[in-house]
């Protein structure tokens, strides 16, 4: 079987993957430059946290992490990708613990498993970094990080031929089967981008080992650990298609609330500033369809890196009813 | 009951205005504006890179809704920002609606009324139609009034904290010092009960978002919204009782039964 594959992102990569395994000759095709990418989650902070998501997205995505969960730790081993389940944390400023009381209400009245609330001595014990600065938190259990650079590189071995600066139209795409992963590139009018920025810091005194996530009235962020000491604080999340460079607020909002979250941000070293599009639908779900004799995969928005597990099983399992039918 | 006013150059039906940030999604967001039966929707610009048409297809999105756009300069710090982003707004959406909103203080995003009047004064020579976001001052907002400004919006507390009126006599001093303007209270509301309280003061509308959009089911809230809105002008036009500190018994008591009374 020959696969064409339009987009050479985490879907793009992660259904290559599975073609290959099935001995399908997979071809992808990405308008990036290899040493210059610009998928959504080459620059995500790839937190696996759909339940604390749940106060901003739909039921379905969290049942979409749950499947996803399930097979992530297979994948992650086999393709030796770092990553870790250890929970997250959900903190807020002793000034706006009133956020966190409406983070627990939410959680509860959705009945998101897994929310514990912390006092200072717990998490105390679970991230000591926290300490100075925070007296209560709420634990969710089952979430955690993995190493989206790692992962990319690693599915590039094994993902098949990714043609770079080759940007196509699915029109002149041929093969047994063609998958459409452009994501926020796609010429799907439903699909939006929704611009956010991070950065990358290297902070050898913090030892988070746990997603962190900030709430707070003006500048929400969360902090996902990487190993050795490397740190991706984002995001910033903007109704704007720019895909112009971070600016100098956004730079100045993460970073000052990088340091509220530990004294040891102080003497980081900022290795990198980066913005991407996430690609979303209106109701920010994402969608698997037959477009003709097209398959469209798109609409991953913020928890890309949580669902795509599932949505590559969907969209497998899709592919093999239209075989079989 | 036709009950519509004039908004500058636009007649209106509906006394609610809506914010379109933070919602779960745009779909969300359009349940929500189309049960809140809203004609006027505002919208920032600021963080959308105006100047690249970045945010266009947002700006589309609303568009598309078909209501009155009132684009607002949140995010600015000063006057000069905020005329800038102004212009940008009135070639964007085609209006000369502007909502001035120019913060002082981070932490409360009070806003900074001192900017606010020269932006206004600026915005008003150029032909702008601005309303202007301020706090619940008497002299700014009589200041605003010379200026031109025909649509003065004090805030009812701080934006998102959902407080409801914390200075309602200095909202009934405006009301009654005003007559000639539309007062429209902006931010603070948390509850339908806060928007019904506006209105019952006479004020002409409401602006709320974040009690909407982080609400549990925002098109529900935003129909409790439009119910409250309509629920307190109508009291508010049908000139309610003054309190008393006495009892008036509502049905007569001539007649009645001793032994109905008797436990009293």
């Amino acid at each position: 079987m020959r696969v064409e594959i339009a987009g050479a992102g985490l879907l793009g990569r992660l259904l290559g993957w599975h073609y290959t395994q099935q001995g399908a000759q997979v071809q992808l095709f990405e308008r990036a430059r290899a040493d210059s990418p610009r998928s959504a989650a080459h620059v995500a902070a790839a937190i696996l946290a759909a339940p604390s998501e749940r106060t901003e997205s739909d039921a379905l995505i969290l049942s979409l992490a749950k499947k996803s969960l399930k097979l992530w730790p297979e994948w992650l081993n086999e393709l030796e990708v770092p990553y870790a389940l250890e929970g997250s944390i959900i903190t807020a400023h002793p000034n706006d613990t009133a956020l966190l009381t409406q983070f627990v209400k939410v959680m509860n009245r959705r009945a998101v498993p897994g929310v514990r609330v912390l006092g200072q001595k717990e998490l105390n014990s679970l991230e000591p970094d926290l300490a100075s600065h925070f007296q209560s938190g709420v634990f969710l259990e089952g979430e955690g990080w993995l190493d989206n650079r790692a992962l990319l590189q690693s599915l590039e071995q094994v993902c098949g031929t990714i043609s770079y600066e080759t940007p196509v139209e699915t029109k002149d795409l041929g093969g047994d089967l063609v998958i459409d992963c452009r994501g926020a590139g796609s010429d799907d009018p439903d699909i939006r981008g929704v611009r956010g920025e991070i950065l990358r810091l290297y902070a050898p005194e913090v030892n988070l080992k746990r997603p962190i996530r900030l709430l707070h009235p003006k500048y929400p962020l969360y902090v996902a650990p990487r190993p050795n000491h490397q740190y991706v604080l984002g995001a910033t999340q903007i109704e704007s298609e720019y895909e112009g460079k971070v600016t100098v607020r956004s730079a100045l909002e993460l970073l000052s609330t990088a340091y509220v979250i530990s004294a040891g941000f102080e003497e980081a070293e900022i290795s990198e500033l980066s913005s991407g599009l996430r690609p979303a639908y209106p109701d920010n779900n994402p969608r698997v369809y037959w477009d003709d004799h097209i398959l469209r995969v798109n609409g991953l928005y913020r928890c890309g890196f949580a669902i795509a597990p599932a949505i590559v099983q969907r969209a497998t399992a899709m592919v093999e009813q239209r075989c079989a039918s | 009951m036709p009950d519509s006013w004039q908004v500058y150059d636009v007649e209106l039906q509906s006394r609610l205005f809506i914010g379109t940030a933070q919602y779960p999604s745009p779909a969300i967001m359009q349940e929500a504006i189309e049960a809140s039966g809203a004609q006027v929707l505002t919208t920032s610009l600021r963080r959308q890179a105006p100047n690249s048409g970045g945010g266009q297809k947002w700006w589309q999105q609303l568009r598309e809704l078909n209501r009155q756009i009132l684009p607002n300069t949140a995010g600015c710090r000063n006057a000069k920002e905020a005329v800038t982003l102004a212009h940008m707004a009135r070639e964007l959406f085609q209006t000369n609606w502007i909502k001035l909103e120019i913060t002082g203080d981070d932490y409360n995003l009070q806003p900074n009324t001192l900017e606010l009047l020269v932006a206004t004064e600026q915005l008003q020579t150029e032909g702008f139609n601005v309303f202007a976001y301020t706090t619940e001052d008497l002299v700014v907002c009589k200041r605003l009034q010379d200026l031109g400004c025909q649509v003065i919006m004090p805030w009812g507390a701080p934006i998102g904290t959902g407080k409801g009126l914390l200075n309602p006599y200095a909202l009934k001093t405006l009301r009654a010092r005003l007559p000639e303007v539309s007062l429209v209270v902006d931010a603070g509301i948390g509850l339908p009960s806060h928007v019904a309280q506006v209105m019952e003061l006479g004020f002409d509308g409401v602006l709320l978002n974040t009690s909407i959009a982080r609400c549990d089911s925002p098109a529900q809230m935003a129909t409790a919204m439009r119910h409250a809105c309509v629920a307190g002008r109508l009291a508010y036009l049908s000139g309610a009782i003054s309190e008393r500190e006495t009892a008036v018994a509502s049905t007569p008591i001539i007649g009645t039964p001793f032994w109905q009374s008797k436990e009293n």
